[in-house]
């Protein structure tokens, strides 16, 4: 069978194409910028590795989208230094072999100056020994398995933005502690991040004097929760936390009416609510917990919005946004100070940041309990009122009373 | 036969050397490598199974069992990765021999459903014992050999020459006209006097241990898996789709049709313009390819050829 | 136990979706005996229907309380009829052809259909998953021993309404009988004079807009996004071969069987809720296995 040689040969051949022309890209770009140096400085390049298709692609959309209307502003003042930043979008799809293969593509081909990304616990997992490998400054916006958190112990040059679930439960456990209620009941996806969740609040709500009375799990997605909610509502408990996915809280909530369970309070932390939920009649007094929203006070939380409404003809879809923003603005505020390529400098400059987010605190980098350097630590509660999602927890920050 | 010989055996010359050829320095590029050679073993192992006429939807199962074998192997005995493949190789072959076993009765879209409510089961199974599978939030291990590519390429390259001697085997011997008896009427073959039940559950045994290895390799590359990742629907249909567009029941098929689908899919990810839209391109080359190309490329090639060898049998 | 008759209820509630879903697959594996990967995607197709029209019911046109019962009455002949087109148009373009070559090919044509379609969505319409806020998904209707919101009522009424309709089209019109005898012998009935290739044409394009419908009920109960067609396909799949390939009036028995042990699986079995998709795959695999063709009665 000759053709069956011939084939593999061609393969072969192929094969070796390929492995050559991979590693010949370095050379042209490397001679453009030595004869473009007197004229314009090369830009700075940044990764980015987030979802942009599948079911978080909205989400890592919106996340684009903050980086995006960051660059535009950044390069407007200038750039870097009078280098232009320029990002690299990698998408991840969710799955944890792609991300590995982006960031090694980040890395090792395109040679980004930092990291930047982030939103699913199971792919950054994937991605801590890559990263060890690499250890290049890395300004990490997602995750919050502690898993992650103990994999990146010890390594200097890694910046995480968002509170860990610790600190998420933490900032969820004052707000509880805050209300009259002392029993309740929790129904949470099955999959890490409602698990990790329930597990914690199975210590730390009787550690503040509470009880847990029920916990429910269920498979996110699935349209049916009237079994699970008929034995939440013989349970006896007051008040009921929910640990969903954005898709899961309409039809839950609807249900709940269905079998006429009307907890006293309604407490849900879905990573972000499904777009124009306070429409809709079932959000009426449902309390939450998040990052941030869009009507916060703060100015430069409105100047945010402002700017992002106008690039983009609406309003941000989520906290990631904001977040995103404040991840590239700091990581390219650092660098400003550092110069490129030098990563002990670019450590020292992040850890002198203290930047007046968009997401509402100053963000500074502090010591969490495994890593050195954490950003952001606590979340706020709200309540949605009349349709408006008005923050009723911490005292200091909030805008109206818990109904 | 002999001349086949030679071509595939120049093939593995070229894939031995193929780090020392200037990609061994580029970690992406030994990355994709590695994922290749594990794509094609997947790819060989549900051709061979096809080649009965049984369409299996469980290939990424045992592709998950293999990867959770061995992070399990790890976390209970410590074992290496290199002995958790044996380990991984039992539990799979054991397991799949049991499956075959139960599902002989079953022909055709009874059979891939059968193995696709099999594939699923596991999910949840995974998920029930978080003591042992970590759960939710996964398993993980120790990189394989710290993290060198190039080491952990010739491991999987071993397991892809297992893969491809499984294949070539079959299509040199006798057993080439066993399994196309079996595919063409399973009632007719067993009544000339061949053997159905050993063909059948012996090809899907051995083809499930050369899928539960790919996985195994997988978990320590990765270093971290989980449910819903080890058990991904989206591999058992990439163990069908890239031997059905290189050309079915063939054994350059699988690894042609693997390695173009695979390379394209990577390059439109990473290429503008087409990276964000890459996906719909995807979707358009495999129904052109459908309607263009009905016996996958080999086809193809064979056609222009002037060749016409092949014979579709139901 | 003073839930059971709330579990018997809903059972029976969510099968209606379950068979109306399943019934167009039936009909495309079982007239034309194509497997098609796309189907879910007809669903998911229905679905963004519905919601446009929710949305130009709700928002310009201000329709108010109207809006709920109008979405069904105009959505389903509306999506009916464009995914009717569509399938039709798919048939013609790519099925076709593909039809005499091995099943297999087949296969992967859908497949590559459904990426194409999944995709192409995701980037016209955007990946954010919609909620439609009908008031039909809110109200509840008081049963005494339980309450059920309009919109389940509606959905399981509808889909049931459609099966039914479907199945006497099946049996009493001349369609209908052309449609069963190119299932039973597609050479007898081309000898006796059917068009047969007209009748895979007719057969897709219903099995689509038998799914389009779907899609538009579905607006009434969950999110409509891009990926909405994938988990649906999974579960149709599995009736249709619970019941048996060929035959159409096991799907209805088969769906409530489902949804029957879904509901009691949850309702019962502790820890259920999360269990309950690995069960209905358990029961599949053990009817699979002591009735290997299916529920054939």
């Amino acid at each position: 069978m000759r053709m069956h040689r011939i084939v593999t040969a061609l393969v072969g051949i192929g094969l070796v194409a390929a492995a050559c022309g991979g590693t010949t890209p370095a050379a042209p770009s490397a001679a453009a910028s030595a004869t473009a140096s007197a004229a314009a400085k090369p830009p700075i390049k940044l990764g980015a590795l987030l979802p942009l298709t599948g079911p978080s692609g909205a989400t890592g959309q919106d996340m684009k989208d903050g980086y995006e209307l960051a660059v535009e502003q950044i390069n407007a003042a200038g750039g870097v230094n009078g280098a232009k930043v320029q990002v690299i979008y990698e998408d991840d799809k969710n799955d944890p072999a792609t991300a590995v293969a982006s960031w090694e593509k980040l890395v090792n081909s395109d040679k980004v100056e930092v990291m930047m990304g982030g939103l699913a616990s199971t792919i950054s997992l994937a991605l801590i020994e890559p990263a060890k490998k690499a250890a290049i400054p890395m300004a990490w916006t997602g995750a919050a398995a502690t898993a992650f958190e103990t994999g990146m112990a010890g390594q200097d040059w890694f910046f995480h933005y968002h509170p860990w679930e610790y600190q998420n439960a933490t900032s969820a456990l004052a707000f509880l502690k805050s209300t009259p209620i002392k029993k309740w009941a929790v129904v949470y996806e099955d999959g890490a991040f409602g698990t990790g969740a329930f597990t914690g609040f199975k210590t730390t709500l009787p550690a503040q004097g509470q009880e847990l009375v029920s916990g429910e799990a269920y498979k996110t997605g699935s349209t049916d929760f009237t079994a699970l909610l008929n034995r939440v509502k013989t349970s006896g408990a007051e008040g009921l936390i929910l640990v969903p996915f954005a898709g899961d809280v309409i039809p839950f909530l609807t249900q709940m009416r269905e079998v006429n369970y009307k907890p006293k309070l309604t407490y849900a932390s879905p990573p972000s609510f499904p777009p124009d939920f306070g429409k809709s009649p079932v959000a009426e007094g449902v309390a939450g917990l998040t990052l941030w929203t869009a009507d916060i006070p703060a100015p430069a939380s409105k100047k945010f919005v402002a700017d992002f409404t106008k690039k983009y003809n609406h309003a941000p879809i989520s906290y990631w946004s904001a977040l995103a923003y404040t991840n590239i603005v700091t990581a390219t505020s650092a660098l400003a100070k550092s110069g490129v390529g030098n990563k002990a400098a670019w450590i020292s400059a992040m850890e002198a940041t203290s930047y007046e987010s968009p997401l509402g605190p100053t963000l500074k980098f502090t010591p969490s309990t495994t890593i050195k350097h954490q950003g952001f630590t606590s979340l706020v509660s709200f309540q949605w009122q009349s349709g408006k999602q008005e923050i009723v927890f911490p005292e200091s920050l909030a805008t109206a009373k818990l109904k | 036969m002999r001349r086949d010989f030679v071509g595939w055996a120049v093939f593995l010359v070229v894939l031995a050397t193929l780090p020392w050829l200037g990609l061994g320095g580029d970690r992406y590029l030994m990355l994709l490598a590695n994922v290749m050679l594990m794509f094609m073993t997947l790819a060989l192992s549900w051709d061979v199974v096809a080649r009965t006429g049984q369409l299996s939807l469980a290939h990424g199962a045992f592709f998950g069992l293999g990867a959770y074998s061995v992070a399990i192997a790890f976390k209970l005995w410590t074992l290496p990765p290199l002995l958790g493949l044996v380990v991984a190789a039992i539990v799979g072959g054991a397991i799949a021999f049991a499956l075959g076993i139960v599902t002989l009765r079953l022909r055709g879209i009874y059979f891939a459903i059968a193995t696709l409510a099999f594939a699923e089961v596991w999910r949840t199974v995974a998920l029930q014992v978080p003591d042992l599978s970590g759960g939710t939030v996964g398993i993980a291990m120790p990189p394989l050999f710290d993290g060198d590519r190039i080491a952990s390429y010739y491991v999987i390259g071993a397991i892809f020459t297992l893969a491809l001697a499984l294949s070539l085997a079959v299509r040199w011997s006798r057993l080439q006209y066993a399994v196309t008896a079996v595919r063409a009427n399973e009632t007719v073959a067993r009544v000339m006097g061949l053997d159905v039940v050993r063909v059948k559950v012996g090809l899907f045994t051995a083809s499930a241990v050369l899928a539960t290895l790919a996985g195994a390799f997988y978990m320590p590359f990765i270093t971290h898996t989980d449910p819903f990742d080890a058990f991904d629907i989206g591999r058992s249909v990439s163990a069908l789709v890239f031997p059905i567009f290189g050309g079915l029941y063939t054994s350059a098929g699988p690894v042609i049709g693997t390695i173009v689908m695979r390379s394209l899919e990577e390059y439109l990810r990473v290429t503008p313009p087409w990276k964000d839209g890459y996906q719909v391109v995807y979707g358009l080359v495999i129904v052109i390819a459908v309607l263009f190309m009905p016996r996958g490329l080999l086809g193809l090639a064979q056609r222009y050829a002037g060749r016409w060898p092949w014979r579709f049998s139901k | 136990m003073e839930a059971l008759p709330q579990t018997l209820l809903f059972g029976i509630l969510r099968s209606g979706l379950y068979a109306l879903t399943a019934l167009g697959l039936a009909i495309s594996l079982g007239v034309i005996g194509v497997v098609n990967f796309a189907h879910g995607e007809f669903v998911m197709l229905g679905a963004y229907v519905g919601f446009w029209l929710y949305l130009l019911l709700s928002g310009p046109l201000g329709l108010g309380p109207a809006v709920s019962p109008l979405v069904i009455v105009i959505g389903i002949p509306l999506s009916g009829i464009a995914l009717y087109l569509v399938a039709a148009g798919i048939y013609r373009f790519t099925l076709r052809p593909v039809l005499r070559q091995p099943e297999l090919n087949q296969m992967l044509l859908t497949f590559g259909l459904s990426i194409l379609l999944v995709n192409g969505t995701s980037i016209t319409l955007g990946p954010q998953a919609k909620d439609a806020n009908l008031d039909w998904r809110f109200d509840v209707f008081d049963l005494g021993f339980a309450s059920v919101t309009y919109a389940r009522l509606a959905v399981f009424v509808v889909c049931i309404a459609l099966v039914l309709a479907s199945y006497v089209l099946l049996q009493r019109s001349r369609l209908g009988k052309q449609m069963r005898a190119v299932a039973q012998n597609r050479l007898g009935a081309q000898i006796v004079g059917i068009h047969v290739d007209r009748v895979y044409e007719i057969a897709f394009g219903m099995s689509a807009a038998l799914a389009a419908a779907a899609g538009v009920m579905l607006v009434f109960q969950t999110q409509v996004s891009p990926y909405l067609g994938l988990g649906t396909l999974l579960k149709a799949f599995s009736i249709v071969v619970l019941a048996g390939l060929g035959n159409l009036t096991g799907v209805l028995w088969a769906s409530l069987l489902l949804g029957l042990a879904e509901q009691g699986v949850s309702q019962y079995v502790p820890g259920g809720s999360a269990l309950r998709d690995g069960l209905f795959f358990v029961i599949i695999f053990a009817v699979l296995l002591a009735r290997p063709g299916g529920l054939r009665r």
